[in-house]
């Protein structure tokens, strides 16, 4: 039977530091925005750069194709993950177009650009619960290397559960310094 | 000159229809029969002639020449294969009969014991039985390979193991030791595409072209065989002692695929550098010491 | 295992420079690299020693810098901070190499720079080495049989100047062909096409894609790496295959170009550093920097790799009672 393929990407924003310290952890560095510069992303903000690049590299008829079934589905800005929604056909076009995006920018005259960053695409599949059972694991592993590395540091001698409830706060308040949980459903799945 | 004398007229001419004596005239003119240039004999030695006295007639003669090179190759190669193959079916035998009085007396019998027990029952078999690994290590690797290794890579034993090795220039010792001979050498295989030859240990009996030879060194229960592994896909590691009692050791290791040449012909040779394509398993296969590669 | 071989170190050594190195490697271990590669850069004028008559033609500056500049002393400073580096990201998943780039215009002026760097007596070798030609003289260098087919000069990577338009030379199948079959890899570098300025994007999208042309879709002989000097040009490994499948290429070859082929050219490498041409090898597992043994204690003493046994007496009584009467 044919039936209509979608593609759906996960993808993850990474801000690379531009000043080095040793106290704090490489995952952390990453994944935290810097303090001269601070952006609240939406969706709208990547697609915009996101067809803004595929026009330029690939042309109108690249920027056609793609178009077809473009949605963003779920975005989080405070860990900054993202899944994307696209054709069966012409993925590849959408996956050059995330790993080309170099600045995102809130339009208007008086907006601001947030530069030096990328896009990291962690898994390509045909439905969203692939996705969403690989972004726990991936985040699980994630909390252990923070832990891990925490303890190398603070050399604490008695012995912690590697997923407590405790640090996944911690985790989450270090990358956008929420203080107010909003939503259970959103905290649960990321 | 003319040689026909009677030859022609008695045996060809007299087959013939007509007169004899006429045809003889007519032929003698133009017919030359002349011997063929003379061979030069050798002059005879007194070795290879037949001593009448005391011998009977030729037996002895093929006896006292000397066989060719490829003759006695030969000959050689078919008295180590079987050798070879005589020592795995007694070591069979050798395994039955034990396991016979082990089930009749409901004991599990210690090394020594069995091998003393099949010197005295079964003669013949203990005969061609391959030969204990303890002695060879002894003889062959102990007293005849470790000091020729001193030898040529210039290693004083007396000293201590950093004066030696502080005065050694490694790139001169790999050469020497890719020239060197490897009959008696302990080798253990490190890393290779087949896993069933991982881990063994042995002392190399022959070093032919394309395999080792070697007398395995196996459990405390089971007897010694020999084992032929091929030198393709594998890694061998090997180790020089550097001081007495055999404390430190320094570790080297060859590589199979470069090494197939016969151990003549390897003195003369020019190694050069080759594609790695076909050592790509060094880089993705485990070690014996590490359960696998991070990735 | 996935491998980068050509992270640039810079020309200029400051503390920022060498800050900014640190922090794409950190980049690199967070996107899953392992094997990386250091790489140090010669142009022509820091090798060439030029004669009375070009020495006259040049410029005061020039000749104040010519006299200046000395390669032992800057090759030193380089291991210098490579031992740096090394330590400090030891413990994490990232094994470093280093590699050297030589840019070659005009043969006649290489003198013995290949035979300098490789010679055994050296203590500091390098563990990769490159060409990079800028015009066709250089490319003829390697098919010559003084050149590179020669035991001295032995070379494992061929890359190209991807900023700039190809300086006149074409390249062609048979040049090509007999490169490869030596065993000698073709590289490309994928992170100029992240720079705007100068068109340079437009350049490399040109040049990459006749040197893919040229090898036959790169099956057996290419490798990827990027070039990246600043943190933000790194990317992960789908996005690399992004790229390659806009340049043209299957996808059956992407994970070649990305671990096999390169693992191999490091093979080659250290082998030729650390063996007596690929038969005999010292220590146990090339590719590690320190060999390690659970049950044993490993040290080296200039070069040797010593393995220290600890004997028991009562051990030693057993083992020598054990000899049986055959």
């Amino acid at each position: 039977m044919v039936r209509l393929k979608n593609r759906y990407i996960l993808f993850e924003i990474l801000y690379p530091p531009s000043a080095e310290s040793t106290s704090e952890n490489i995952v952390l560095q990453h994944r935290q925005q810097r303090k001269n510069e601070r952006l609240n992303i939406t969706s709208k903000m990547i697609v915009y750069e996101l067809k803004k690049m595929i026009k330029l590299y690939l042309g109108d008829q690249g920027l056609a194709k793609a178009n077809i079934m473009l949605q963003m589905k779920y975005f989080n800005s405070s860990t900054s993950m993202g899944i994307l929604k696209c054709s069966f056909e012409f993925y590849k076009i959408v996956v050059l177009g995330l790993s080309m995006i170099q600045q995102l920018s809130s339009g208007g005259e008086n907006g601001n650009t947030l530069k030096s960053i990328f896009i990291n695409v962690l898994k390509l599949s045909g439905t969203i619960k692939k996705l969403e059972e690989f972004g726990i694991e991936r985040n699980k592993q994630l909390i252990k290397r923070i832990n891990f590395d925490q303890r190398k540091n603070n050399n604490l001698n008695h012995q912690s559960t590697p997923f407590s409830s405790s640090s996944k706060v911690d985790f989450l308040k270090h990358t956008n310094e929420l203080n107010d949980v909003k939503d259970d459903d959103e905290f649960d799945m990321m | 000159m003319n040689l026909s004398g009677s030859f022609v007229k008695e045996v060809l001419l007299s087959k013939s229809k007509g007169d004899i004596d006429s045809l003889e005239e007519r032929i003698k003119p133009h017919l030359v029969v002349a011997p063929l240039q003379k061979k030069i004999l050798k002059a005879k030695n007194d070795k290879f002639e037949l001593k009448k006295g005391n011998h009977n007639g030729p037996i002895l003669k093929h006896l006292l020449k000397q066989n060719s090179y490829k003759v006695t190759n030969k000959i050689s190669k078919i008295a180590l294969n079987s050798y070879i193959k005589g020592s795995k079916i007694n070591v069979k035998k050798a395994k039955g009969i034990i396991s016979k009085k082990n089930k009749l007396n409901n004991t599990v019998l210690s090394k020594q014991k069995m091998y003393a027990c099949i010197e005295k029952d079964h003669a013949e078999v203990f005969k061609s039985l391959p030969p204990s690994y303890e002695k060879m290590y002894e003889n062959l690797y102990l007293k005849m390979w470790v000091p020729y290794i001193h030898q040529v890579l210039k290693i004083d034993i007396s000293k201590s193991y950093k004066e030696t090795l502080n005065k050694l220039n490694l790139q001169v010792c790999l050469l020497k030791l890719a020239i060197s001979d490897y009959n008696g050498c302990k080798i253990k295989i490190t890393k290779t595409e087949n896993k069933s030859l991982m881990g063994k240990e042995g002392i190399v009996i022959w070093d032919s072209q394309k395999s080792f030879i070697i007398v395995c060194k196996n459990e405390e229960d089971t007897f010694n065989e020999i084992k032929i592994i091929p030198k393709k896909k594998s890694i061998f590691e090997i180790r020089v002692p550097v001081s007495i009692d055999i404390k430190e050791e320094v570790i080297f290791h060859i590589i199979g695929d470069r090494f197939q040449h016969r151990s003549s012909d390897r003195v003369g040779k020019k190694f050069k550098n080759k594609n790695t394509k076909d050592i790509s398993y060094y880089i993705f296969n485990d070690d014996l010491y590490k359960s696998s590669n991070s990735s | 295992m996935q491998c980068d071989l050509n992270v640039p170190f810079p020309q200029d050594v400051t503390d920022e420079s060498i800050k900014q190195l640190k922090l794409t490697l950190s980049t690199l271990i967070e996107l899953n690299y392992t094997h990386v590669a250091i790489n140090k850069n010669l142009t022509p004028e820091m090798y060439h020693q030029p004669s009375k008559k070009q020495k006259q033609q040049m410029t005061q500056q020039q000749q104040q810098k010519n006299e200046q500049y000395n390669l032992k002393n800057d090759l030193d400073a380089f291991f210098k901070y490579f031992e740096q580096l090394e330590n400090k990201f030891s413990s994490k998943n990232l094994k470093l190499f280093s590699r050297v780039t030589v840019e070659i215009d005009d043969p006649n002026q290489l003198g013995s720079i290949f035979i300098n760097l490789n010679a055994p007596s050296n203590p500091n070798r390098f563990d990769l080495v490159a060409i990079l030609p800028l015009s066709e003289k250089g490319l003829s260098f390697l098919t010559n049989n003084n050149g590179a087919s020669s035991n001295s000069a032995s070379i494992d990577i061929l890359t190209f100047d991807y900023a700039n338009y190809f300086n006149g030379f074409h390249l062609k199948h048979k040049t090509m062909n007999g490169i490869t079959r030596r065993g000698i890899k073709v590289e490309i570098l994928y992170s100029g096409i992240f720079n705007m300025s100068n068109q340079s994007n437009l350049k490399f999208v040109n040049n990459a894609k006749q040197v893919v042309r040229c090898c036959r879709k790169g099956i057996k002989t290419c490798i990827i790496s990027s070039g990246a000097k600043k943190n933000t040009n790194v990317r992960g490994k789908i996005a690399v295959e992004s790229i390659l499948s806009f340049l043209g290429l299957k996808a059956d070859i992407y994970s070649r170009m990305l671990k096999e082929n390169p693992l191999s050219c490091l093979l080659n490498g250290r082998l030729r550093v650390r063996s007596y041409q690929q038969t005999i090898v010292s220590g146990i597992d090339v590719m590690q920097k320190n060999d390690f043994i659970d049950e044993e204690s490993l040290e080296t003493v200039n070069g040797f790799v010593v393995a220290k046994r600890e004997i028991d007496d009562n051990n030693d009584d057993e083992h020598v009672s054990k000899k049986q009467k055959v």
